[in-house]
């Protein structure tokens, strides 16, 4: 399965379009991890336990669209977009969403 | 109707109730002294962690500047098409990183707020993250023999933890793989 961002896949021409397929996660972490985080914010920076978390949440959120993209049985998404948003305190929900899309033989 | 002084009263008299770890762990004496004596002691570690701060962003801003240097043969544009004659593969690439400031310059931040203007602090943070960001998608370009990244795109979004309120910076783009890789 090919991802781009862009309209198109470089050397390869779209036969058809399958439509949108999203995949989207909440994820929250443990406490502890709210409590390092608690901690590391004492002199600011990079909070190393958020960047995982929303990392492993968008590499999920991928798989889910990727899935749903094989399911119409597309060769690869183009024109892909994220979006992360806040949902509540030590929760986030991370969005990604693209065209699937077939190509020429 | 209760006057300022009752209320204080009250508030000793509480305090002189509590248990013996309460005035273990917190101090004992009348409720300004309790008051004032710990909030000192928070507010002399929001200072250490600010001056720590300080010598972390640098650390940081030096590490970036290393970490630049062999990155600068990825060729980065925001352009949608791909001006390589014969481009081999596309993948999607994402560099994403979380930064947040230490509470004082957060107070700081909310004395700043009532005047209003340019917030300086911010626009430091954001920067210093937003670049950590790019230098990560393009290290991830380099670990897949990328040499060029189209069509970036750059958001910013406001997490709230349980205690902190953070950034996260993302940039996102295409990388192509063109096969004649400049070393």
């Amino acid at each position: 399965m090919i991802i781009t961002n862009i309209e198109h896949v470089p050397g390869k021409t779209i036969l058809c379009q399958l439509g949108l397929v999203q995949g989207s996660t909440v994820r929250g972490k443990h406490i502890g991890k709210d409590i390092g985080a608690f901690f590391k914010g004492l002199v600011g920076g990079e909070i190393k336990g958020y960047s995982e978390l929303l990392v492993e949440g968008r590499e999920e959120a991928i798989e889910r669209m990727k899935s749903e993209a094989e399911r119409l049985g597309a060769d690869a998404i183009v024109n892909v977009r994220m979006t992360t948003s806040s949902i509540t305190g030590g929760a986030a929900e991370l969005m990604v969403f693209g065209t699937a899309v077939k190509f020429e033989l | 109707m209760t006057t300022a002084a009752e209320v204080i009263d009250e508030l000793n008299r509480t305090l002189a109730r509590a248990p013996a770890w309460f005035h273990d762990v917190f101090g004992s004496g009348t409720f300004f002294e309790v008051v004032i004596g710990n909030g000192l002691q928070v507010f002399g570690v929001g200072l250490a962690g600010w001056l720590v701060a300080f010598w972390l962003e640098r650390r940081h801003i030096q590490s970036m500047n290393r970490r630049e240097i062999p990155l600068n043969n990825i060729a980065i544009n925001n352009l949608k098409t791909c001006q390589s004659s014969e481009p081999q593969a596309a993948t999607l690439l994402i560099g994403s990183v979380v930064v947040a400031h230490d509470y004082f310059r957060t107070l700081i931040i909310f004395f700043r707020k009532l005047v209003g203007g340019n917030i300086r602090h911010y626009e430091r943070l954001v920067d210093r993250g937003r670049r950590e960001a790019l230098i990560r998608l393009k290290e991830e370009a380099d670990l897949c023999g990328i040499d060029r990244v189209i069509n970036v795109r750059f958001t910013a979004t406001a997490i709230s933890g349980r205690f902190l309120h953070a950034i996260e910076l993302v940039a996102y783009g295409t990388g192509i793989q063109s096969g004649q890789r400049r070393e």
